[in-house]
């Protein structure tokens, strides 16, 4: 009979503690929120503070479902726009890569709506940052959070140790190129075979200049983008890349940087974050332009190309409309983006913070950041220019141009190709 | 009659369920798949009709070309190494009295790890820099190899892809095996059969049914092979891995053409249903001709 007892009560007990635990805690709005600060990502500590900080501001609940960007992530994001099953807070591109978002026809336009209501969201953004944000219809969809920049990076510590010059023109590049082959250091730490890797936007932009950087595929295959492949043709001959460059991927030219094998990284400011463990031993500086170049040195490639939409669901549903705001203009406030600067090393969109005042910035960050204030131009990346099967097109492409299989024109032309298919659907 | 009326009804009640469950994650899906394979889509947006155009597009695509002659070699290197070893392993496990059971886990155990981990391993394994294969041959004194190339890349992930199942097919075999009555082996001997003997006349035709199922679901299983591929080579370098899936997926989540994605995978399903109509006939008439009945 006891033991009966006990066995009812240690079940009710069970039961009762179950319950408890599982029962959904009730707030008073739930927000969904996708972000690219998730993963490894730098700024994913700082996005995460201020998600915290958020809920012990607001009776909210934020399901974040951040995560660090690939193509199957995209994808999902796309498709959640396309069956308006979106978050209601969502950080994506803004450039060429934000048709499917915003033709799905579920974002709220900030120009149109927001703004209106809310002058003083505009008013906190520099006016460079909001300005990129303009889509083709001149409405701004996405609201930017940090910038980004690219450049080489280099392990300055090694062209110190073997009394190599800093590539800060075409003929310091050769030498290093040819200097680190002798000792045995990969020059250029790139994978051309399997990812987009941004040395393909630095040799278009270098060979090709802004002009015909930023004039895309649409009106023909500019010259400039031939012999940017071609560039990369070159420097492959050269040597210039690891030997199983056209396996690698985002990750073994970083580590490798990291392990000092690799002397030139040619990335972006969020891969600094990775390779905090050599701050002090790296800086950062434009890609080079050979003679024949049509472009400058100093022109980099940067900008504003990614920001905050929100969903047209949520921005009229009476509970979660005037919430989402407010975590719009949380995440975008003056102490927020400085957080997030410091821990990516990006540029700020929103007025009144001085990066030099950031303690929290390296040496080589601060360097990126001169970099991108200082450039003589600066141009969106090869994929916020063109379409997306157009610009994979590209990236196969190379290996095969490198390896004398193809001509730079011929994948080029069959890039164009595609491009004026994709663009057929949007008109 | 009545009563057989009511069965009908509680049988189709029944089976309501499944069958929505099959008609909503597996006809839908299918039929869905070949209305967007009609038509050009570029990131899911404003579909535009095409008619047959991915189709034709289907077999003048370089890629694609490359993927379905890689699937088939990847095919053959199926039947011969998963099925052919997974059966001479089996039947040689059946031969030894002590230590059986010890390796039935080691060739199994592959099985069970999962397609990424192992993707990774081999990965590493063929690390130029830092891989096993290079370590290993840097001790003897030699240059490290580039063990991805476009000529080796194809049987870089054969080699792990294969092995991995080999364990999956020696279990089916030695189930089969297990199962052939000992008295026939028993009356063998008394004959003065050797183990060749036994072997070719008695444990191969008995378990020739089983080895045929297993041809089967080995061939269907190539058109599935992703991720360790896609972890290894990505298709590459230069396309000379890519198989179906890979190729498949490189043009839906890669290029973002959803409607030229929807044709591979129809053309998948098809390749998949014919090779396996094919096979079954090819090995049918092997059976019919006695060798697979065990006249008992």
């Amino acid at each position: 009979m006891l033991s009966s007892f006990k066995k009812t009560g240690s079940i009710l007990i069970v039961s009762v503690l179950f319950l408890t635990l599982t029962a959904p805690v009730s707030y008073a709005v739930d927000l969904e929120v996708f972000t690219m600060f998730g993963g490894a990502d730098p700024a994913s500590g700082a996005y995460q503070d201020a998600i915290s900080e958020f809920e012990s501001m607001y009776d909210v609940d934020i399901n974040d479902d951040s995560s660090t960007m690939d193509d199957s992530v995209k994808v999902r994001i796309e498709n959640a726009f396309q069956a308006n099953n979106e978050p209601d807070l969502t950080m994506y591109f803004t450039d060429e890569q934000a048709s499917p978002i915003i033709n799905s026809n579920n974002v709220v336009s900030y120009t149109e709506e927001i703004f209106p209501e809310y002058p003083e969201l505009k008013d906190r953004y520099l006016e460079d940052p909001l300005e990129q944000q303009c889509w083709k219809d001149d409405h701004i969809y996405g609201i930017p959070v940090t910038g980004f920049y690219e450049g080489l990076i280099i392990n300055e510590d090694l062209f110190e140790e073997h009394d190599i010059p800093l590539p800060t023109n075409w003929e310091n590049f050769i030498t290093a190129i040819e200097r680190f082959n002798e000792e045995d250091i990969v020059p250029i730490g790139a994978g051309l075979g399997r990812v987009p890797h941004y040395i393909i936007e630095h040799a278009i932009l270098v060979m090709a200049g802004a002009e015909q950087h930023n004039a895309g595929l649409k009106d023909g295959v500019p010259q400039g983008w031939i012999d940017g492949l071609n560039l990369i043709k070159e420097l492959y001959e050269m040597n210039a890349f690891p030997v199983d460059t056209l396996n690698m991927g985002w990750e073994q030219p970083r580590e490798m940087f990291r392990r000092k094998e690799v002397a030139m990284l040619p990335e972006g400011n969020w891969a600094l974050g990775a390779l905090s463990e050599n701050y002090d031993t790296m800086t950062i500086l434009p890609m080079p332009v050979p003679p024949e170049g049509r472009g400058e040195y100093g022109s980099i490639i940067a900008g504003f190309t990614s920001g905050f939409y929100i969903s047209k669901d949520a921005y009229q549903d009476e509970k979660k409309g005037e919430m989402v705001i407010k975590l719009v203009k949380h995440l975008t406030s003056k102490e927020v983006m400085a957080d997030i600067v410091e821990a990516n090393a990006g540029l700020p969109s929103v007025k009144g913070i001085n990066v030099d005042d950031l303690e929290g910035l390296s040496k080589v960050e601060r360097e990126g950041v001169d970099l991108a204030n200082l450039a003589s131009n600066i141009v969106l990346p090869t994929d916020a220019k063109i379409s997306r099967p157009a610009f994979q097109e590209i990236v196969d492409g190379v290996a095969y141009i490198v390896e004398g299989e193809k001509t730079a024109q011929k994948v080029l032309e069959s890039a164009r190709e595609i491009e004026m298919e994709a663009r057929r659907e949007e008109e | 009659m009545r009563q057989f009326e009511d069965d009908k009804k509680v049988i189709i009640m029944f089976l309501i369920p499944a069958f929505a469950f099959i008609f909503i994650f597996l006809l839908y899906p299918l039929i869905r798949t070949f209305y967007n394979s009609l038509f050009y889509i570029l990131q899911n947006t404003n579909p535009r009709y095409v008619g047959l155009g991915n189709y034709h597009k289907l077999f003048t695509d370089s890629g694609m070309i490359t993927a379905i002659w890689n699937t088939l070699i990847f095919m053959i290197a199926a039947v011969l190494i998963e099925v052919g070893l997974g059966t001479v392993l089996a039947i040689l496990i059946n031969f030894i009295k002590r230590g059986a059971k010890f390796f039935r886990i080691v060739y199994v155990f592959p099985v069970v790890v999962s397609a990424a981990a192992l993707g990774l391993l081999f990965s590493l394994i063929y690390n130029y820099r830092v891989g096993l294969l290079n370590t290993i041959i840097s001790w003897l004194g030699y240059n490290p190899i580039r063990w991805i190339t476009r000529d080796s890349s194809l049987w870089a992930v054969i080699a792990p892809v294969t092995w991995r199942y080999v364990g999956f097919y020696f279990i089916i075999i030695l189930t089969a095996i297990t199962k052939i009555p000992k008295t026939l082996y028993e009356s063998a001997e008394i004959e003065g059969a050797n183990r060749w003997q036994k072997t070719r006349h008695i444990t191969l035709p008995l378990i020739f049914s089983d080895i045929r199922i297993s041809i089967i679901i080995a061939i269907t299983g190539v058109t599935k092979v992703f991720s360790m591929v896609w972890i290894i080579t990505q298709g590459g370098p230069m396309n000379s891995s890519q198989v179906l899936g890979t190729y498949l997926y490189s043009v839906t989540f890669q290029r973002r053409l959803f409607g030229y994605g929807s044709t591979i995978a129809v053309f998948i399903v098809i390749f998949g249903l014919l090779l396996v109509v094919l096979t079954n006939k090819l090995l049918k008439s092997d059976d019919d001709s006695g060798y697979g009945t065990p006249g008992m």
